[in-house]
């Protein structure tokens, strides 16, 4: 019964198709095709149907189609099916299909189309799916990271707004106006550097990010530019630097990039590593190949499955992150040909440890250890300036 | 109400608090200030504020957190609270209904706030509080 109907459909199909479009084209396609009858039984499917329902092997003609798909006992609704409609309205439908197994979804656009008998009766529809899944899931990242966007540009234009209105509204003293203009003037800055992660991310997405290395002194031309960026906000935050970069250490590379890389870690240790976070800025020294530099702070530690998680796209592991700038960060220093990752580390008076080293300690020095999270990036030194 | 109000704000942004206070105290209310969830409910019990001013996005106990155990305390339940937020308008909306019926929020603002809002909100809350 199964094979006489199909190969009659097969024989409709390519009655109606001409001989240049067979079967074995259907099947070639990468568009799943499927035709059902009235009772949603599967007459005929292509391989990249069976494909895209993750049944390659298991035979699927004379099954119900709701059954194939999500495994279901009973006919979906007219709603969500487009092939109910069809056969309602004798029209072309187009729908959407979310397949949902296993913790995995797919996206599947769905058009139906009427297949008519010789006697002009609607007997089957035609369903054509493509699996978009890929592109679904593009679209929400897309929303996520422009909703992420937003936030992080609505906040401090939020601020300088409302600092705004207070200086344009309320009598102040000249002291305390010249505060709130500071206040405003950094807040800028830092949304600046906010739009200049976008910017680059989006250089990064249309692959035309290029790096310009030159030869510097890396304390002057990086570091201390940084410190100064941050060191005005941070020091009412109760934040301490520490800063054990050499000040002749001579680099090639991007200085505006790898300030660039120093600002997210950094920022990032600022609004994570609580109250009174202590930053260090260090210098591993150098091997045959790469200069090894260090963002330490205090605070809670990363966990072990989320340090290689925390430097994907769009991956935040904290409230109000946007998951941008670790993604950025990597991008600049893999231009860099170097690394980035994260280890755990402890401090002791201004000294950053690593789980190696706190073996060697008493149990009296143990007991004075603060957790924290060490960054550390390299840099190659066979950049040509 | 004989001495002055007294406001407690809790929000991360120190120049956002600083910008509140000094609209508050411009209104003579008495201000006091901590930068994070934890801070936040350690001055509740220290303060005993007359009303808070809450921020949702807090690094730690989060804004939700805070308010939730602020009102399992019978001694801090009653006290006013105004949400300030800077989450878009879209994202409030599923926020705050969603967990309105346990969170009990007063009032809810957005950042940046207007001046003469916020203040009669404040006067508004501390008004209906007194009754």
């Amino acid at each position: 019964m199964k094979n006489s109907s199909t190969g009659e459909l097969e024989d409709k199909l390519e009655e109606m198709l001409g001989e240049q479009f067979g079967v074995q084209i259907l099947n070639s396609m990468g568009i799943a095709i499927v035709v059902v009858d009235q009772n949603f039984n599967i007459l005929w499917a292509n391989t990249e149907y069976r494909r895209v329902q993750e049944e390659p092997k298991k035979p699927i003609i004379g099954r119900k189609c709701y059954e194939v798909s999500f495994n279901s006992k009973v006919p979906c609704s007219e709603k969500i099916c487009a092939v109910i409609r069809t056969f309602k309205t004798k029209q072309n439908v187009k729908g959407l299909k979310i397949i949902r197994k296993e913790g995995q979804e797919k996206f599947l656009d769905v058009f139906s189309f009427p297949l008519y008998s010789s006697q002009g009766e609607l007997e089957y529809v035609v369903e054509v799916i493509q699996d978009n899944t890929q592109l679904y899931k593009l679209v929400q990242l897309s929303d996520r990271l422009t909703a992420y966007a937003s936030h992080e540009l609505k906040t401090p234009l939020a601020t300088i707004t409302q600092l705004t209105s207070v200086l344009r509204t309320v009598d102040l003293s000249p002291g305390k106006r010249k505060e709130l203009y500071d206040r405003i003037i950094s807040r800028s800055q830092h949304g600046l550097k906010t739009v200049e992660n976008f910017l680059i991310y989006s250089k990064i997405k249309a692959g035309e990010l290029e790096i310009t290395p030159v030869k510097v002194n890396f304390y002057s031309k990086v570091i201390k530019e940084i410190l100064n960026f941050h060191t005005g906000y941070a020091l009412e935050k109760g934040v301490k630097f520490i800063c054990k970069v050499p000040k002749n250490l001579e680099v090639v590379c991007d200085p505006v990039y790898i300030q660039i890389v120093y600002n997210n870690l950094i920022t990032n240790a600022i609004k994570y590593g609580g109250e009174k976070v202590c930053i260090l800025l260090g210098y591993q020294g150098k091997d045959n190949e790469h200069y090894y530099f260090n963002v330490a702070n205090t605070g809670e530690s990363i966990s072990g499955k989320d340090r290689e998680k925390i430097f994907q796209r769009y991956v935040s592991k904290k409230i109000g992150g946007s998951g941008i700038g670790l993604d950025v960060s990597k991008e600049l220093v893999e231009k860099h040909r170097g690394k980035i990752w994260v280890e755990p580390c402890y401090f002791i008076a201004e000294n950053c440890l690593q789980k190696k080293d706190i073996d060697k300690l008493g149990d009296e020095e143990r007991g004075k250890l603060i957790n924290g999270n060490n960054f550390v990036f390299t840099i190659s030194k066979q950049l040509v300036k | 109400m004989l001495s002055k109000p007294k406001i407690l704000i809790i929000d991360d942004d120190r120049d956002m608090v600083e910008a509140l206070k000094i609209i508050l105290e411009g209104k003579s209310y008495i201000v006091r200030v901590a930068f994070n969830g934890e801070q936040g409910i350690n001055a509740v019990k220290k303060e005993k504020p007359n009303l808070i001013i809450l921020d949702l996005l807090l690094p730690g106990k989060d804004g939700i957190t805070v308010c939730r155990k602020l009102k399992t305390y019978p001694e801090y339940r009653d006290i006013p609270i105004i949400v300030v937020t800077a989450l878009a308008k879209k994202m409030e909306d599923k926020i705050l209904p969603e967990e309105g019926g346990s969170l009990r929020v007063e009032g809810h603002l957005d950042k940046p706030v207007n001046p003469k809002n916020l203040i009669n909100k404040v006067r508004q809350l501390l008004k209906r509080r007194e009754r």
